[in-house]
């Protein structure tokens, strides 16, 4: 099989809000167990791609912590390999602090590499993705680039600000952003493939164009430049997360059985960091429904429509309703949540009620006492 | 091989008879316990949460499956730079192949490795039973009493009494006899199957009692022969939990006892936790009609119907409308739509569509 490097390009990515302040999306914790990147990564390593770099912006401790040694996401732990790219000189910079910087900062990764192919992703946007396939079709395709995007129905509130491609006969013509003035978007779902050379060449363009230039800015360029990019559709499921509502609500909706199922089958495991936490107790009292629940977790409260995390404690009288609970956190008795999102290790106790609306939920901090 | 003071080694050979057709493919320590866990977690956890980084298993019946599992003791973080987890099964020699022809016999066609390690003490112990303990405890009684060999043990009622080995102390806690499942018991004092020897003596022992006709077993033959010889055996006192899930229906007694209001062993305690697999499994999901009470449940499982009163495995699946109370669902089985199941345990990765209502004091199986 032909060697594929895959790249996670953490500085596209939006922030969640008051979720993102000392961590990135990337390491937000999602759906009770995981962290959003573990998506991405899981891509690569069900596509055979055992070569990982990340494209680190801001936040590396928490990605340090979700990582660990990387081996989770590997086939084979010693020819497999996650490599943390970090742009030092410029990372407190924001106009410096971009991919291509970061990528000739740490261009070795690209040289050393045996790959003659290298396949880009994100972390916000989430789906199922065999990248063997796509890979197969860039081949055919013959040229330098290919764009994976998906047809979006509700475009005019979802993917805001994400790049929209107008395509002719599977060519890509041009790019610009998601305004949200259309239903209907042809989106970019940011996963790219490129031949490694041309990578390699693109981002020595984008620094004598402009030392501001983005891999985004150099593939819009390129274009302009009559490049020939293929546009290759993605018919599956995808979601994107770009705010704290959108984190609470894109969440939620994952609690319908036939939209999760798009995510979690059998043949395509999502691998994360392992806690070996063990089951969750159920109490007497506990009423759940239509909720996810991770290990860990005591529950005597009433649960319904909400994502709890790992080792939370719910009280007998408590109602959860429409939140997230992170890791470690615990409802007291009698406490009324609806439209909440509490940050890990926090302890609702004295405020018997918090109720914020799906458009604008209520935020606890982390290790806050309230 | 590097030196270590303390080496544990667990017997994880046995076949468990009596827990039917879950030890048909499978050994006994390898059994599914507690939502989550295989017994020899338990066990494993008390040597890794000892500070013991040394370990041999020695598996025999059916050892493939619990082969696999142990791998390098990583599940137990027994796999760190002055950590290792050694796996022994019998093996073929000069002399021939040999079965493991009883508990002292294991240990003894196992010097060589021991050997090697050359340690102080040998902490002997089984894999087939659930609790948690320290083994520094048991290694200061030993220690303090300058003793030859510690057995840990626990009080137990007359009447259970006559299914263990039954010591006899004196005032400072030194054995006076030992006797295997005696009819009429002169004490409550249960031996636990936890030995600790000092390795010379072990050694010495094993080696005579190899050249002759015996049963090569611990408490029949090892133990006895040393208080003949009037060596200091002293015991360990231990008080807390402690089950050997030999039956189906200890087996389902000691899954109810995690559900209990509080619960006899703390699986979450901050101490002594009790490492063990991780699945890379969905968080679990509990469907819009589900109805859970008192229950301990693992993570990918899918709960649409009614569990109360039940330990559930990772990745069960039940469906809506049916029922499960005061049962223990194993990995992957689906409970279809409008069974009901009360007081069973049901194997793991199976199909189950009829409805099965069991007694509590005698607890049915359902398996392939």
């Amino acid at each position: 099989m032909e060697k594929v490097l895959g790249l996670l390009d953490l500085h596209s990515d939006r922030d969640l809000g008051a979720l993102t302040q000392k961590r990135c999306i990337a390491s937000t914790s999602f759906l009770g167990r995981y962290a959003f990147m573990d998506f991405a990564l899981s891509n690569f390593a069900n596509s055979n791609i055992d070569e990982v770099g990340i494209l680190v912006r801001d936040h590396l401790r928490s990605l340090i912590q979700h990582l660990g040694s990387g081996h989770a996401f590997n086939g084979n732990t010693k020819l497999g390999s996650i490599t943390l790219l970090y742009d030092e000189p410029y990372s407190h910079n924001l106009g410096y602090n971009h991919d291509v910087n970061n990528l000739l900062e740490n261009k070795w990764l690209l040289e050393r590499s045996n790959a003659k192919t290298v396949v880009i992703s994100v972390s916000s946007i989430i789906a199922k993705i065999d990248y063997r396939d796509y890979i197969a079709k860039h081949h055919a395709s013959g040229n330098k680039i290919s764009m994976i995007y998906a047809p979006i129905k509700n475009a005019r509130n979802h993917f805001i600000d994400r790049d929209v491609l107008s395509i002719e006969d599977g060519i890509v013509k041009s790019i610009k952003s998601n305004r949200g003035t259309e239903d209907y978007a042809d989106i970019s779902i940011s996963s790219v493939i490129v031949d490694k050379d041309y990578l390699c060449e693109m981002i020595n363009q984008a620094r004598d164009t402009s030392a501001f230039f983005s891999l985004r800015d150099i593939i819009t360029n390129n274009i302009v430049k009559q490049e020939k990019i293929t546009a290759l559709p993605f018919e599956g499921y995808v979601t994107y997360f770009d705010s704290l509502s959108s984190y609470l609500t894109q969440s939620l909706e994952l609690l319908k059985p036939e939209i999760c199922s798009n995510l979690f089958t059998d043949l395509w495991p999502i691998y994360t960091k392992t806690y070996d936490t063990p089951p969750t107790i159920y109490g007497k009292n506990a009423k759940v429904s239509n909720s996810f629940i991770a290990n860990g977790a005591k529950i005597d409260g009433t649960v319904t429509n909400s994502i709890i995390g790992r080792n939370v404690k719910i009280r007998k009288g408590a109602r959860i309703n429409n939140s997230i609970i992170l890791t470690d956190c615990e409802v007291g008795e009698d406490c009324n949540l609806d439209y909440v999102i509490v940050d890990k290790q926090a302890k609702i106790i004295f405020i018997k009620e918090l109720i914020g609306t799906s458009s604008d939920p209520v935020f606890i901090k982390r290790e806050d006492i309230v | 091989m590097k030196r270590s003071k303390i080496v544990a080694m667990i017997l994880a050979g046995g076949k468990g008879t009596r827990l039917e057709s879950l030890t048909r493919k499978n050994a006994k320590p390898a059994v599914f316990y507690g939502a989550k866990y295989r017994i020899i977690d338990f066990v494993l956890s008390n040597v890794a949460n000892s500070n013991i980084n040394t370990v041999g298993i020695m598996t025999q019946y059916e050892s493939t499956k619990l082969n696999t599992y142990i791998g390098n003791g990583s599940k137990w973080g027994i796999d760190g730079n002055r950590s290792l987890t050694s796996i022994l099964p019998p093996m073929q020699t000069e002399d021939g192949a040999n079965w493991y022809k009883g508990t002292a016999d294991a240990i003894y066609q196992n010097l060589d490795w021991l050997d090697e390690l050359n340690p102080d003490l040998v902490l002997i112990l089984s894999g087939d039973h659930i609790y948690k303990m320290n083994f520094q405890e048991m290694i200061s009684t030993h220690r303090s009493n300058n003793a030859d060999v510690t057995i840990a043990a626990l009080n137990v009622n007359i009447d259970e009494a006559r299914r263990f080995g039954i010591l006899e102390v004196d005032e400072s806690d030194r054995i006076v006899s030992f006797v295997e499942k005696p009819k009429h018991p002169k004490s409550t004092l249960a031996s636990m199957g936890i030995y600790l020897f000092n390795y010379k003596l072990l050694k010495d022992e094993l080696k005579s009692d190899a050249k002759q006709d015996t049963d090569h077993d611990f408490g029949k033959n090892i133990i006895p022969n040393l208080l003949r010889k009037n060596k200091k055996l002293y015991i360990h006192r231990f008080e807390g939990y402690w089950k050997d899930v030999g039956t189906i229906q200890s087996l389902w007694e000691a899954n109810m006892d995690l559900i209990k209001g509080d619960s006899p062993i703390n699986l979450f305690g901050p101490t002594g936790k009790v490492f063990s697999e991780d699945t890379h499994s969905t968080p679990q999901y509990i469907g819009p009609n589900a109805s859970i009470s008192s229950s301990l449940i693992n993570q990918g499982a899918k709960i649409y119907g009614t569990v109360a009163n039940s330990v559930i495995f990772n990745d069960v699946i039940i469906e809506d409308g049916a029922v499960v109370k005061d049962s223990v669902v194993m990995p992957a089985t689906v409970i279809r739509k409008n069974t009901k199941l009360k007081n069973v345990i049901v194997g793991p990765e199976l199909d189950i569509k009829s409805s099965f209502i069991g007694d509590e004091n005698d607890i049915t199986l359902i398996n392939k």
